[in-house]
Formats: structure tokens, sequence, C-alpha cells
């Protein structure tokens, strides 16, 4: 058995072993040793200094060919010599080599100046031609000269890329200090210079670094440290697209309907565009996929401070509006007060609660979030606006449609009101002839109640309304001539209490009622007929009812428009207050029920 | 029931009977008739149907003056349960049926308010032709008259809710459903009410309008949207509702439901 203090220094010999080898080979350029964690680092560096937005290193894509120009001695190009010869193993995959013609990187050694001058062709990511400059005083030994042409070598391979500064955290490494004089060689981190430059010139550079990324990461790593950007913007694109199709669906189911000043009503309807700018936030954080306690702050600040927002508004808005401004000055002040509550609410969402940190930063703010401020205040202001014309537009189509209901009803009413059958005009004229000769005063008599009856009957003025006290007259009138033609047959009694005489009624609403009960009742028998007009207070509603004695109501289907007529006429003029009934038993009557209004019955 | 007595048996007179349920009518009547001492001889006055019978069997008359609308029995109801035979002529209100039947069939009529010159008419139309009285052919036409009145056109179906009384308009009916004793209606707001009449009644007064698609539907031809073949000789009936219901027809009704839509 091996203990666990036993394997943990097993584990640390082990780390020296390698340490300690490592130091050894350390002449060597070969990278093959290089450990594990100095893999890890190594590969970070890469991604850290030579992977742009292009994800390609800034490398020679051709061969190079490499030239001493100016002072140089033969130490120098023993110098290079060496270093190309080393460079071969590392960089299997170009053909590098020394010559005294056309090069592509050039060290010239003439001492006038310092550095190094790098040409790109158009891709971005190949080196086209580097030339270095410096300078060796004549006592410089060859170990600090190789140091130098190292260095200058090393970083005329590969380019950072652009605003990338990250460091190896190695020190000593070539690609992480600033000149030659810091760099340690030859040293232990050659290896690590080395595996860095050989893997940045592998044909399968783009396979390692996929590779590595998916075993020591994962596959989803690699995908968002290769897109970051894109990701970047289609996160950004689907908070967007999310928030407007919410902010649609809401819109049109009516989420934000006019609040009237209601309170609860109102912040509901703000918890709805909160709910939509933290999903909005969460869809930008999403893409790095690293929510951290400060997100969630600024998440809280957004929050409150949007719910603080839309209270200054509806207080403000309630104030200012309520006496019932309209228009352009309404949504002038809309706009006003939207941007001025929400520049004075935006600051805690960024800086939090600090006094100090907001006066700190005001200047900078006001830059970046005016542009903000004043969109969404001129989006609420033109949102306010349609809103308000829409409602407008409808409601005047509101009345104009009601106008048009209403001229319909009228029109329906006209078509329904009863007429004067023309049989009855042709009897009573009969009578009227056959009594002539024999009684003038009766034929006078009857002339009158005939003339009387259809002054009333076709109602030149067309009244829609006369009080029950003419209605019932002209009823009496028309009984009194239907008794000339039939005699005995005919007796008839009107009752109503006098407190309802006044009470509107429809034009002709009883009459035709009557005339019923005579045509299909009275007339089928042949004596003592009866009839009762009887008007009486049912609970709150004026009772008309129509006792005979004649034949009965029929059951099942009814012919003729008459009794129809009459019940789509109350329908129409009273709704549901007004109800339609017969019964033949124990007397048979037809009645009607009609509301009657307050005061009316207060009169009594 | 006046019966007067004959005053003169000379054979060119008229025996003659009046009949109508309004007492003016009647004085008017007698009044004019009272210009004709040598043609006419009053025997009696009938005030209904059923009077007006008696008379004809009892008295024989020659002469008839008939009203048709009257109470008990109307004017054709009498003249179809009397044996005698009178010559007639009818005395009625504006009714334009009855006036087209008359006049193609030369019946003589006379519409009131009765005028004297129209009776003057009649009565020397009674001496040159000497009308013997076709009492098969005046039957037959009566007959006819009936068949052929339109029936007054079915508006309405009153339905009691309550202590209130309600008329569905026949038009807004989609159909009737005949559940247990009850049938229940189907109006196209989509409510329904009870009514306690046979689906077979109704049937029949409504049979130009709707059509008995199932034992227990009888559906509002006008309210049909669409009518599909089903299997075992049945239909699908699709009714022109907001519920877009469908019927399905019973097998013994194939046959109608082919013929009257013309499928």
């Amino acid at each position: 058995m091996v203990s666990f203090a036993e394997t943990f220094k097993i584990k640390e010999m082990k780390k020296l072993l390698i340490f300690l080898l490592l130091i050894g080979s350390a002449q060597s350029l070969l990278a093959e040793e290089l450990g594990k964690d100095l893999q890890r680092t190594a590969w970070n560096s890469i991604f850290g200094k030579f992977l742009g937005e292009t994800k390609k290193p800034i490398i020679f894509r051709n061969d190079i060919a490499v030239r001493l120009d100016g002072k140089c001695s033969a130490v120098d190009s023993a110098c290079i010599v060496e270093l190309i010869q080393d460079l071969k193993v590392v960089i299997p995959t170009r053909k590098i080599y020394f010559t005294d013609d056309e090069a592509n990187l050039i060290f010239n050694i003439n001492g006038e100046h310092h550095g190094r001058i790098t040409a790109m062709d158009a891709t971005g990511y190949s080196i086209h031609s580097t030339q270095n400059f410096c300078e060796f005083q004549s006592d410089v030994p060859k170990e600090v000269r190789k140091k130098v042409l190292y260095y200058m070598l090393c970083r005329s391979l590969v380019e950072f890329s652009p605003g990338k500064s990250g460091t190896t955290g190695i020190s000593g490494c070539v690609f992480d200090e600033k000149g030659p004089d810091d760099i340690r060689y030859p040293n232990i981190d050659r290896p690590f210079d080395s595996f860095i430059l050989k893997t940045l010139y592998a044909d399968d550079f783009q396979e390692q670094f996929k590779n590595y990324f998916v075993k020591h990461a994962s596959y989803r790593m690699y995908l968002i440290q290769m897109y970051h950007n894109e990701l970047d913007n289609a996160f950004l694109l689907l908070g967007l697209l999310l928030s407007t199709i919410l902010l649609s669906i809401l819109i049109i189911k009516g989420a934000f309907k006019p609040h009237q000043w209601n309170w609860l009503v109102y912040n509901k309807q703000g918890l709805f565009l909160i709910a939509i700018g933290v999903l909005y936030t969460f869809c930008l954080g999403w893409s790095d996929l690293s929510f951290d306690d400060k997100d969630l702050g600024n998440l809280e600040n957004l929050i409150i401070s949007s719910l603080l927002a839309i209270n200054l508004i509806f207080f403000a808005e309630k104030v200012l509006l309520k006496s019932g401004l309209a228009g352009i000055s309404k949504i002038t002040v809309n706009f006003s007060i939207t941007l001025l509550v929400l520049a004075i609410v935006s600051f805690p969402v960024r800086y939090g609660w600090s006094l100090e940190a907001i006066i700190y930063n005001i200047p900078l703010r006001y830059n970046s979030l005016l542009p903000y401020i004043l969109s969404v205040s001129l989006g609420r202001a033109l949102y306010i606006f349609i809103n308000d014309r829409y409602k407008s537009v409808i409601n005047q189509k509101d009345v104009e449609l009601a106008q048009m209901n209403e001229l319909q009803k009228q029109a329906e009413l006209q078509s329904l009101r009863a007429r004067i059958n023309p049989h009855f005009l042709y009897n009573a004229l009969n009578s009227i002839a056959s009594l002539a000769t024999t009684d003038p005063l009766k034929t006078e008599k009857m002339a009158l109640a005939l003339s009387d009856f259809f002054k009333y009957a076709i109602n030149r003025e067309q009244i829609q309304f006369n009080s029950l006290q003419e209605e019932l007259n002209a009823i009496r009138t028309y009984l009194e001539i239907e008794k000339v033609r039939f005699g005995d047959r005919l007796n008839f009694e009107i009752d109503c209490e006098p407190g309802f005489l006044d009470i509107p009624i429809p034009q002709l609403l009883i009459q035709p009622l009557v005339e019923n009960a005579i045509k299909h009742g009275l007339s089928q028998i042949t004596e003592n007929g009866f009839i009762k007009v009887s008007i009486v207070q049912e609970e709150q509603k004026l009772g008309i009812r129509i006792y005979d004695n004649g034949q009965a109501f029929p059951e099942g289907p009814l012919p003729g428009f008459g009794i129809r007529n009459t019940q789509e006429r109350i329908a129409l003029l009273y709704g549901s207050k007004a109800s339609m009934n017969w019964e033949n038993k124990p007397e048979k009557f037809i009645g009607l029920s009609l509301p009657i209004e307050n005061h009316e019955l207060n009169q009594q | 029931m006046h019966v007067y007595r004959p005053m003169d048996s000379l054979a060119t007179k008229y025996r003659t009977l009046i009949a109508d349920d309004e007492q003016p009518a009647r004085d008017r009547l007698r009044k004019l008739l009272a210009e004709y001492p040598d043609k006419i001889e009053l025997i009696g006055e009938a005030q209904n149907g059923m009077e007006c019978r008696e008379m004809i069997r009892h008295l024989k008359p020659d002469l008839l003056f008939l009203d048709i609308q009257m109470p008990g029995l109307n004017g054709f109801e009498v003249l179809q349960q009397s044996d005698h035979s009178p010559i007639v002529i009818f005395c009625t209100a504006f009714d334009e049926f009855a006036l087209k039947a008359f006049e193609t069939n030369s019946i003589d009529y006379i519409v009131k308010p009765v005028k004297p010159e129209r009776i003057q008419k009649s009565i020397e139309k009674l001496d040159t032709l000497k009308v013997n009285s076709d009492r098969e052919g005046l039957l037959r036409i009566i007959d006819n008259y009936l068949g052929q009145t339109p029936k007054k056109e079915i508006t309405s179906i009153p339905v009691k809710l309550g202590d209130r009384m309600l008329f569905v308009r026949i038009e807004d009916i989609l159909y009737f459903s005949a559940e247990d004793k009850y049938v229940t209606i189907y109006s196209k707001e989509g409510k329904t009410y009870l009514c306690n009449l046979s689906l077979k009644s109704l049937e029949e007064k409504l049979e130009d309008k709707f059509l008995r698609i199932h034992r227990s539907l009888l559906i509002n031809v006008s309210r049909i949207k669409e009518i599909d073949k089903y299997f075992g000789s049945r239909f699908i009936v699709k009714i022109d509702d907001s519920g877009q219901t469908k019927l399905t027809s019973g097998r013994n009704y194939y046959e109608q439901i082919k013929e009257i839509m013309e499928i």
C-alpha cells in the first residue's frame, strides 16, 4: 500500500525529475517534452497574443529567405546560420535559408536605428517581409549577438494580433519581453518559445487548436472562442428579436390598454416592459455565458431604476395631464417627462446608488446614454401619439355607427308601425251609408268618430309616442265604430287607473291587439261578445291586457305579421324590459308588459 | 231570425234571403232591395252562418244575398252544407282572391259598401239571364277557390318562456329537433327554445320552407349551406350558422332529400 503522502511525494518527485530533464535538454529547441501545464500556458499565450479577429496567426506563409545587411561581421553570419539550423527543426513546414540575394527577412546591422518594419499582405495574416535594425559594438561577444539575433528572429516570425496584449506568464519568454536584454538565452524557456513557433507554423494549426480546446475545455468553449464576435452579434440579434416579438404580442394582446390613471394597471404594464428589458439584458450576457455578481447587480439596479422611472413618469404625467391636455401639447409633455426621468434614473443602472460615482461619471454617461434616452422617449411619444390617433378614429367610427344604428332602428320602427286595415274603412263606410237615411244623428256621430280615429291613426307628425290617454281614446273610438257594425255582439269596457293616463305609449301599439281580438276572436261568435282593455300596474311595470271571450288563440305556428310586428316593436323600443304574453285559460287575454320610468310612478 | 210572410205568391217574384252578420249591412241591403217590390220578396234575414243554413233548409229561397265572413259558418260552408241551392249573390268586403274566383266564373257578387246601381244591375241580370242555379258548378268553384287560396304565410312560432311569450321568426329558425316529447327550436342566434308541438304538425304547416331529413329533424331549407353524401344512403347536411352545425339525415329520407335538393 502506498499512502497518499507517498503518492504525493512521488508526483512531486516526478515533476522535479521532468524539471531537471528540461534543464538538461535546454540546449535543444525540440519541444516534445514540454509539460502539460506549460503546454496549456503556451496555448493560452497563442490564443491571447496571436489570434485576432481572423483566428489565424500573423506569420510567414511562404518560404523564409534570411539576409544580413549593413556592417555585419562573420560572427553575425555564423550566429544567423546557427539559428536557422535550429529553426529548420522547429519549423519544418517552411523552407528557411540564408541568402545574399532576394530576402523577406532582413537583419540590417547598420546601427542607424533600432526596431522592426513589417509589411503584411492584404489578407492581414500573412507577413510579406520584415526588416530588423540593430547595432552591435565591435566588442560584443558572440553569445550576446546570438541572443539579440534570436530575439529579433523570433519576434519577426510572428506578429502579435492587433489589440491583443496577453502575457505568457513565463518570465524570460521571448514573446513577453520588450527587448532582447530581458530574455534569458539560452534558458529553459526556449522549448516554450519553440513550442509556440512550431505550433503556429504547423500546417494543421487550426486542427491542433481545436483539438486542444475540445480536449482541455469543451467543444462549446472552442466555439465560443472561435466565434465570439459572431455569438455576440447573434445574441444581440436574438435579444432584439425576442424583445420585439414579445412587445408586439403584448401590444396586439392589448396589454398596453389605456390605464385611466389606475396605478396598478399602469405598473403592470411597466413590469411587462421591464421584463422585456431583463430578457434583453440576459440575451446580451449569454453570449459569453458568464453571468457574474456584477451582472446580477446591474440587473437589480436596472429593475429598481425602471420601477422608479415608470412611477416617476406616472405621477408626473398624472399631475400634468389629468386636466385634459390633448394633441401635440400632450405628446410634448409625455416626451419631456420621459426624457427627464430617464436621464435622472439611468445612472444607478450602471453605477449603483453611489452619488460620488454618479457625479464623477456624468459627462461620460451622457455621451453614451443620450441617444438611448432620446430614442426611448421619442418611441414612447410616438406610441402614445399613434394610440391616441387610433383611439380618436375609433371613437369617431363608434359615433357614426351609433348614428347609423339609430337611423336603422328608426326605419325598422317605421316599418313595424301598425297600419289601419282597409276593410275596417270599407265596413265603417258601409255602416254609415246604411245609417244615413234612417238615423242622421247616429250617422253624424259615426262619421265624426271615423274622422277622429283616422286623424290619430294617420299621425301626420310621425309621433312615435302618445300619452296612454290618447291611445285609449283612439281605441274607444275604434270600438264604438265597430259596435255600430256588430251591434249587441260587441260589448266593451276600458279600465285604466287615472295615474297612468300620462304615461307615453308607442303610437297604435294597443289598437292592433284590440282589432285582432275582434277579427279573430269576437267575429267568430254569434252573440254577447265582450272585450275588456285593462291597464294595471304589474310590479314596476305597466300591464296592458286585452280580454275577450271569442275564439281561443291557436297553438303552433302563427300566420301574419300583426302580433310578430308588435313584439318586434316593443323589443326595439324597450329591449328585454318589455314582454308579451297570452293565455287562453282561465280568461282569454293578450298582454303587454312595458317598463315605466320611476318619475312617472312617483307622480301618482 | 226574421221570417217574412209571403204577401203575394206571384211566380215572377224571387223569394229572397239575406245573410250577413252585421246589422247595418242587413239594414242597408233590405232598404235597397225594397226598391224592387215586384221582383224581390224578402223572406228572411240570417245573422250568422248556422242561422242561414237553417233558413235555407226551411224556407228554400230562390235568391240568396250571402256575406262570406260570418261567425260560426262562413258563406262557403253554408252553401256546402245546404241541399237546396238558390241563386247566390255574394256580398263581401274587398277580398282579392274571392273576387277573382267570382269574376272568372261569372258568379254575381256585390262589394261593400253596397251601391244602389250595383243592386239594380244584379236584379236586371236575374231577369235577363234567368240564371238557373248550377249547384254542382258553384260547389266546384268554391272547392277550387278554397283549395287555391294561398294559406296565410306562417311567420312565427309562439314560444312560452315563463310568463312571457316569444314569437320566434320562421326565417331565424335553423332547424327543429324532436327529443322525447318536446321539439327544440334551434335559432340562428344560437339559442334554443322548447315547444310542445309535434314535428309532424310543424312539417305540415311549414312544408314549403322546411325539409324533414330525419325522424327527429326538420330543417330550414334556406339555411342549408351544403349537402354531402354519406355512406348508407344518408346525407350530411351542413347548416349555415356560426357553429357550422352538421346534421345526418335518416336512411328513409334519402329519396325525398335527393328529389328536393335536385342532387
